[in-house]
């Protein structure tokens, strides 16, 4: 299981040089660029995430000398990402489609599955359970409080192995 | 039963995901500069004229980086005089836009144009998402009225407008790769008179997803879905190809509209960085190649009699693209036409999909 890492404020920028400001983001897109990825894409699917996310660090660049400084800026993002995901919804049943080719060890059902999900069930799911994200983690990504995001994981987990036909095994 | 429920959710998500890189980030970043801001800059690299001219501009120069903050920059004591000069512009603009819609001389922004092209960007953004493999190709059937007689290639463009033309009627049916261009990139038939031909094109390398003027879908899906980034990255690409960059521009993105299947957002972005090239004037009635009538966008390039108009034409019912003329400016005669018949992605290179509502066995 991946660890996440915190909600790290941004590494502090040397001031005043271009050059310097786009290594600091390039630092910042490879740390918290794939967490603020699956997030989104745990809520709003594969491509319309990848949009999301790409939108929302759009967004960072552009006023990146006004933002660098937030303490948490991925859960900033987060809420940009989700004003983006919300342009562009794709049906339900398309969301986590990964083609026909190669070979999976997951349920077939499992896609279908997880967009049935309510989006915030999902994020709980996918980030604490499929990522090993703590409940404070996902909290701070995402501003829901930790007990909210538990009993939406609870709630998730459950739906999951109801639709799937799975019991617990842990 | 038993299994590892996390692992599986592990297993979907990294299979699923594509990393967003720092290029997918810059693409995205639009290069804002208002309507009154682009006329300012426009009359002060070209005088008078109220058209501007995208090689100079700041949306479309190839070395300028897109950085943090970075936005069209003003002295502090002129803030309140570019207000009232933008301000002023606008009135003008719009004064000439009632007055003189259509003109040749001065390109403006229609908002009749504007509107129509908002609304199939949005009707385009609504169609589903194909999920396609890369050993698929895309299928592009078109019927075409040409002056010439011979087969024309793909976004090749034909020969100087006599007065009065004959038009021809050709069908070309094309195979493009969703992958990587690899020896024959497409075939096109001319079953007319019924005599066929066939030609198949070649000498792209392998392992290209092919670029701006002859893209696979692969590529289609790199492109910006910012409209603003979409056409600098057009502008930049056709810089001193065609007539002019403006006429280039809405060209080029007829032609990927047409001779591709993009994926939906793409689609939308294209049809909205059009409303953004100046001169895009609606044109209430107008005809595809096989006499199918809706409502058009078209712009006027140069050329003799006024300057040829292209037209990118769209049913009103369903707001989808039906194909492209174009047409002599002054005495309104078309000198070229297409209709969009089918698209449609399809397993291997020579199958023809099946039309709505036909069978599979009736299918060829």
């Amino acid at each position: 299981m991946h660890g996440a890492g915190g909600a790290k404020p941004a590494a502090t920028p040397v001031p005043g040089k271009a050059g310097d400001d786009q290594a600091v983001f390039e630092h910042f897109v490879a740390e918290a660029g794939p967490r603020l990825g699956r997030a989104l894409a745990a809520m709003y699917g594969f491509e319309d995430g990848r949009d999301a996310t790409a939108e929302a660090l759009a967004y960072a660049w552009e006023n990146w000398h006004r933002l660098q400084h937030i303490a948490n800026l991925p859960g900033y993002l987060f809420r940009v990402g989700q004003t983006r995901g919300r342009r562009g919804r794709q049906p339900a049943v398309g969301l986590f489609h990964i083609g026909e080719c190669g070979e999976y060890s997951f349920e077939p059902g499992l896609p279908k599955a997880l967009a049935a999900l309510t989006q915030r069930q999902r994020l709980a799911v996918v980030l604490v359970h499929g990522y090993g994200y703590t409940l404070r983690e996902v909290a701070e990504l995402t501003g829901i409080g930790p007990t909210t995001v538990q009993n939406h994981l609870s709630r998730g987990l459950s739906r999951l192995r109801s639709l799937l036909g799975v019991h617990d095994d842990d | 039963m038993t299994t590892d429920l996390a692992g599986q959710i592990h297993e979907l998500m990294e299979r699923g995901m594509r990393p967003v890189t720092m290029a997918d980030v810059t693409s995205r970043v639009p290069v804002r500069m208002t309507v009154p801001q682009r006329a300012m800059a426009r009359t002060r690299l070209a005088g008078s004229r109220l058209v501007l001219d995208p090689g100079r501009s700041t949306a479309s120069r190839p070395d300028r980086g897109i950085g943090p903050g970075d936005r069209p920059r003003r002295p502090r004591h002129a803030i309140l005089a570019a207000a009232a000069g933008a301000a002023a512009l606008v009135i003008i603009a719009t004064a000439i836009a009632v007055t003189s819609s259509g003109s040749p001389g001065r390109p403006v922004f229609d908002p009749g144009a504007v509107r129509l092209l908002a609304k199939v960007a949005a009707a385009a953004a609504r169609q589903p998402v194909p999920h396609v493999r890369d050993s698929q190709f895309m299928y592009i059937e078109t019927r075409a009225a040409d002056p010439a007689n011979v087969l024309r290639e793909l976004g090749s463009k034909p020969s100087p407008y006599p007065r009065h033309v004959h038009l021809k009627l050709t069908t070309l049916r094309v195979w493009v790769p969703v992958g990587k261009l690899c020896g024959p990139a497409y075939k096109a038939g001319a079953p007319a008179k019924g005599k066929s031909a066939v030609r198949t094109f070649s000498g792209v390398k392998c392992g290209s997803i092919g670029a701006l003027n002859d893209p696979t879908y692969r590529l289609l899906q790199t492109l910006p879905t910012n409209p603003h980034a979409l056409l600098a990255l057009i502008y930049r690409v056709e810089r001193g190809h065609g007539p002019g960059p403006d006429q280039e521009a809405f060209v080029t993105i007829g032609d990927l509209l047409r001779n591709t299947i993009a994926p939906p957002k793409v689609a939308a972005a294209l049809y909205r960085a059009a409303a953004l090239i100046p001169g895009v004037t609606l044109i209430p009635n107008a005809a595809d190649a096989i006499g199918r009538r809706g409502v058009a966008v078209g712009r006027i390039g140069p050329g003799v009699d006024g300057g040829i108009r292209d037209e990118l034409i769209f049913s009103r019912a369903t707001l989808q693209l039906l194909g492209e003329r174009t047409v002599i400016a002054r005495t309104g005669e078309t000198t070229s036409a297409t209709a969009i018949i089918a698209r449609a992605f399809v397993d291997h290179r020579g199958q023809i999909p099946c039309p709505p509502r036909q069978s599979a066995r009736r299918c060829p």
